[in-house]
């Protein structure tokens, strides 16, 4: 499940609710305020509007569309757009904030564009929070879950409404605990015998998703908040805003106190961004500090029980796992939960098995360690509204949200995805909605145990940090990196990471005053022909059309008219391009000199792109692999396939040759996800084909971590779709050997009879424009790619293939730096032009001699 | 003895190519096995065959992918036309005529190639929703949504893009068709976009059955483009609508997997189509006659 791990460092509490009360005084007083121009707003709110709802909870689509048709038929005014986004839920918000307008939602999930709540890009709902929901009569925020949505509180304000929580736990086989007589632990040190027990059973303790994703928005970076929120919270009274502060409050600061086993107490304190960043640029919140050395020992001491190939392993390996009983226990959310119990139902008696949960038992016998363990998850579908600066529309928004968040439904939310087939993330948020008993008591777990305070994976939720210690951990968890030296790079990536947000929000570093963060909204400049479509358009067929009219008036004689009729023919092509493929292309290599933030406007800003490229040391780690990749591809574009052509060639017969064409293209239907699914499960350590296979022939010596062994991972992406043989360069070879006339084979036939000297001096050579063709175009794809890496392994473990695409697409749709991504995408432009301009002139010149 | 000897090598052939298409069509496979298991088999036995026919599968698959199918095949149909037209014929102007200028406009061309669709989404995205006079837009391109959430919005890119891949293969093979053919023509008379028509066309059958299908196999794995541009059902293509389908988790991935299979059966129709072009030959008879 693709939710990001959020972080917002804000939380609330029962004890203090009463301080609350005084914030919704000045509500009520606002909703009086409010009262007195009633009138005329309900004459204007029948007006027509559209309200446009995306989200990629795409599990609940059946439910929602239930939802928003109810809530139509109640406000026939009111249309409700649904747009439910699968993956690249980013990329689709980002492209559409960029393009501004009616297309931006008005609600979506939030935390897939960081930093957008401090660029004014977000309603603040803490007024409408304190307003009557007229569809249950009470006040709003009653029906939620108050205190998750305390902890979303950002600057003083809150942005963020969670309508379903998600957390992690452990779960167990039962029937396997009784069968080698375990009890459940109730500390750490009891979890970590227990684990031995199992281990020396010969069962793998505990199952868990340890690749790049799971580090990154999966299991393991939520075991790593787990830990840091019980070594670290004594860090709040440091970090959090003191008197004279610009969002110090008494209520909130001045009243609290440090109670480290009051699971609530931190909950409504407000940590003051600029006294965190100061202190971690001074040192006093110095990550190489003992509490984090011991936070990493900790995690280590517990990895000894994973499954000994999880460095590379993903979630569904580890339910794999659990599964077939070779785990005794997993780690998993509580969006899993539904799955196995549909699943279970319907496997054979003797397969299934008795399995709950436990929360994390606490730490006991460490006095670096605050207190018990906290809850990490947060909101699965987490949602904001998008400012539009429109009161009236604003008031529209909020109703349909009120209506969402009624218990009615919520319990339409819970059953029409159940009866869809699909899964619970988690418990619901909204009052009065129970969940069917069967489940219920699996999701118990998961509340009760408080929130997280302090964490840091990365600074907050900044995810330029975040993935940058994905890479770190990982190598130090694989063996890569020693304590000390992850530790100083920590440190390093947070610090660098402070400086970026310093820089994002515009912040002055000086804790009493509020900060306006650098909103740009500029306008287009209509003379600018990279800002303006119309005006490229214009302008390359103008450039097109002097370029053709020149080239003719030069020409002489035949060659005139050649010349003529040559760009003739080319009219309906260059038209078609120029209208429509020159501005996107010219237009993002030019924002590669433009500060363009996600969510603002771009900004002119010269080189300083290209100086921050210069300096970028992710970048030239990702060339070396890229080149390595780029190296194996051109082999399996041209020499397998060639020779797959020159095999099926030599069999006699149209009929076998064409169901060969035709297995071999095959392929190219099999959807990417399935491709993915089957490579994993080949080179899977704990039960993959490959493996068991080198068993089978008593080479278990060279079984491997394929894809966790960051010596192997390369390697193994480039092994992914053996026997490689491409559809496309078949069917160019296919086509280029086919053509070649007869009548020169046999007059080769007659000098020699060997068909690999035939293959070697008569076919290679004349299929060189086949193979030119191939290199090109594999060279140009293969620079390109990000997507194998991206699926197959987000270029970990580590480093391991990370490649400077991936950096791009990270850069531009994941960090949302569009103007940086571009200047990487410009420079691998650069790269492929002139490696293609080269190419053809080299490839040429042979031909010519 | 030496037919022998051969026939035994081309059986020894015949039976790599076999191996070889034997894991090469692996995922294929599994992709119609696992058309038929629960998550719990697909989990506790990946490599078996299912232990029962789930034609419901198929059923639900059907239902809620049909219109997605169709709407891709449209697209795709409408693709493959475009795409071939245009690029045989700019393809034979930069293979087989000589012309002042050639060079630059060519590498213009090809050069859009190379540039990442990463860095080119956003600006398209503006620029086919400002695209002015169209889709209640005035001439500065505003007030309304352009092409966005119509089938232009996919037809046009799918056609222009493609083209300039089309243009780059047609003319690698049109440069490799003898001289001697077009000589001939041109004796009698033939104008240039003759002796495309009547020469350089009918001896390029399995370059352009190869561009068709990979222009179509590219309309149905695009998925970021019609994500984004595309609202509306009606409209929109397989690769999203299978998303959709799979929700987040379908707790039958059985489903999903039939979904795949179905959305997979126009594009085979395609290439078992495409294939038949596939004949050797043709030059040569050409050359003869």
């Amino acid at each position: 499940m693709p939710q990001l791990c959020s972080g917002f460092p804000t939380g609330f509490t029962f004890s203090t609710n009463l301080l609350l009360m005084r914030r919704f005084y000045l509500h009520t007083l606002t909703l009086v305020l409010l009262l007195g121009i009633l009138p005329t707003r309900t004459v204007w709110a029948v007006e027509e509007d559209v309200i446009r709802f995306a989200t990629i909870n795409a599990n609940y689509r059946v439910a929602l569309e239930e939802i928003i048709r109810r809530y139509e038929e109640r406000n026939p005014h009111i249309k409700v757009e649904l747009s439910i986004v699968g993956q690249e839920f980013a990329t689709w918000i980002r492209t559409r904030v960029a393009a501004g307008g009616d297309m931006v939602p008005d609600i979506y999930n939030g935390n897939y564009t960081n930093g957008y709540d401090r660029q004014g890009r977000w309603v603040a709902l803490d007024s409408h929070l304190g307003g009557v929901n007229r569809y249950t009569g009470k006040r709003w925020l009653d029906g939620l879950d108050a205190k998750l949505i305390e902890r979303y509180r950002v600057d003083g304000k809150v942005y963020i409404l969670p309508i379903d929580y998600i957390d992690i736990a452990v779960f167990y086989n039962r029937d396997l605990f009784d069968k080698l007589g375990l009890q459940l632990p109730k500390t750490w040190a009891e979890w970590m015998e227990l684990c031995e027990r199992v281990q020396q059973a010969g069962y793998v303790p505990i199952a868990i998703g340890g690749d790049a994703q799971a580090y990154w928005a999966g299991e393991m970076g939520w075991l790593v908040r787990l830990l840091g929120d019980a070594y670290l919270r004594n860090y709040v009274p440091m970090l959090m805003a003191q008197p004279g502060d610009w969002d110090y409050e008494q209520a909130r600061n001045g009243d609290y106190q440090y109670r480290p086993d009051d699971l609530y107490s931190d909950m409504l304190v407000v940590v003051n961004r600029e006294r965190e960043f100061a202190a971690m640029r001074r040192g006093e919140l110095d990550f190489r500090a003992p509490k984090f050395r011991r936070l990493y020992e900790r995690l280590g001491e517990l990895a000894q029980y994973f499954q000994p190939g999880y460095m590379g392993a993903d979630a569904r390996s580890a339910t794999q796992l659990f599964y077939t009983q070779k785990a005794a226990m997993c780690l998993m959310h509580s969006g899993s939960i539904t799955g196995i119990v549909h699943d279970f139902a319907k496997m054979k008696p003797e397969e299934r098995f008795e399995f709950a949960n436990f929360w994390f038992p606490p730490i006991t016998d460490d006095p670096l360690v605050e207190g018990p363990f906290r809850g990490v998850g947060g909101g699965g579908m987490v949602l904001a509204v998008m400012q539009k600066n429109d009161p009236l529309h604003e008031q529209n928004v909020v109703d349909f949200l009120q209506f969402l968040t009624t218990p009615e439904s919520g319990r339409l939310l819970v059953e029409r995805t159940l009866a869809d087939g699909q899964p619970l993330t988690g418990p619901l948020l909204i009052e009065g909605v129970d969940l069917p008993p069967e489940l219920a008591d699996k999701f118990d777990v998961f509340r009760g145990h408080g929130y997280e305070k302090i964490n840091y994976r990365g600074v907050g939720d900044e995810q330029e940090s975040v993935q940058e210690w994905v890479i770190i951990a990982q190598e130090y968890m694989g063996g890569r990196l020693s304590m000390d030296d992850f530790l100083q790079r920590y440190n390093e990536l947070m610090l660098r990471g402070v400086d970026r947000l310093v820089r994002r929000d515009g912040l002055d570093m000086d804790p009493t005053t509020e900060d306006e963060p650098p909103i740009v909204h500029r306008e287009k400049n209509p003379w600018n022909p990279f800002e303006n479509g119309s005006l490229m358009l214009v302008l390359i067929t103008t450039a097109f059309a002097v370029f053709a009219w020149v080239q003719v008036r030069s020409a002489q004689g035949p060659a005139k008219h050649r010349t003529r009729t040559a760009y003739m023919l080319l009219f309906p092509t260059v038209f078609l391009l120029a209208a429509f493929n020159y501005f996107p292309a010219l237009s993002g290599l030019y924002h590669a000199f433009t500060e363009w933030e996600s969510g603002r406007d771009p900004v002119f800003n010269g080189l300083d792109n290209f100086r921050q490229l210069l300096a970028d040391d992710m970048l030239y780690v990702g060339f070396g692999n890229m080149l390595i990749l780029l190296f194996a591809a051109l082999i399996k574009a041209t020499i397998v396939p060639f020779l797959a052509a020159e095999l099926i060639l030599y069999l006699v017969g149209d009929r076998i040759r064409y169901v060969f064409r035709t297995a071999f293209l095959l392929p190219m239907v099999v959807p990417a996800l399935v491709g993915v699914l089957i490579w994993r499960l080949i080179y899977n350590p704990d039960m993959g084909l490959l493996n068991q296979a080198l068993d089978m022939l008593s080479l278990s010596a060279l079984a491997a971590n394929w894809l966790g062994d960051p010596e192997l991972a390369l390697g193994a992406i480039i092994g992914m779709g053996f026997p490689w043989i491409g559809a496309f360069g078949l069917l160019i070879y296919l086509a280029g050997l086919m053509g070649i006339s007869p009548d020169i084979y046999h007059a080769y036939t007659i000098e020699s009879t060997s068909t690999l000297r035939r293959i070697w001096h008569l076919d290679v050579p004349l299929v060189r424009g086949q193979t030119r063709l191939l290199v090109i175009l594999t060279f140009i794809s293969s620079v390109q790619d990000f997507q194998t890496v991206l699926i197959m392994t987000r270029g970990g473990p580590g480093m391991a293939t990370y490649v400077p695409a991936l950096r791009m697409y990270n850069q531009a749709f994941v960090y949302g730096h569009f103007g940086y991504g571009a200047a990487i995408g410009l420079m691998l432009f650069l790269l492929v032009l002139t490696m293609t301009v080269i190419n053809m002139k080299v490839l040429r010149g042979e031909e010519t001699t | 003895m030496a037919a022998d000897h051969k026939r035994y090598k081309r059986a020894l052939v015949g039976l790599i190519l076999a191996g070889f298409a034997l894991l090469t069509l692996l995922p294929f496979f599994m992709t119609l096995v696992m058309s038929q298991k629960t998550n719990g088999e697909i989990l506790n036995q990946f490599w078996s065959l299912p232990e029962q026919l789930r034609p419901e599968y198929y059923v639900n698959a059907f239902t809620f992918l049909g219109v997605y199918i169709g709407n891709t095949v449209l697209v795709g149909c409408g693709t493959i036309f475009g795409v071939v037209f245009l690029s045989s014929l700019a393809g034979y102007v930069f293979a087989r005529i000589d012309f002042a200028g050639k060079k630059v406009v060519f590498l213009l061309i090809l050069a859009l190639m190379m540039i990442p669709g990463i860095l080119t989404l956003i600006p398209a995205f503006i620029w086919y929703k400002e695209f002015p006079l169209v889709g209640g837009n005035d001439w500065l391109g505003q007030g309304g949504t352009g092409f966005l959430n119509t089938r232009w919005v996919l037809l046009i890119p799918y056609i222009a893009s493609g083209q300039v891949f089309g243009t780059f293969l047609c003319r690698s093979f049109f440069e490799s068709l003898p001289e001697s053919l077009f000589e001939a023509a041109r004796i009698d008379g033939a104008s240039e976009f003759q002796l495309y028509w009547r020469v350089a066309l009918p001896l390029s059958q399995p370059i352009l059955a190869t561009l068709a299908i990979l222009a179509f196999v590219g309309v149905y794995n695009d998925y970021v483009w019609p994500l984004v541009t595309v609202s509306s059902a009606d409209i929109q293509t397989f690769s999203v609508g299978i998303t959709l389908f799979a929700g987040e988790g379908n707790l039958e991935p059985g489903e999903t997997m039939a979904g795949y299979v179905l959305g997979s059966l126009p594009l085979i129709v395609v290439f078992a189509f495409g294939m038949k072009y596939y004949v050797a030959g043709l030059t040569q008879g050409a050359i003869k006659g």
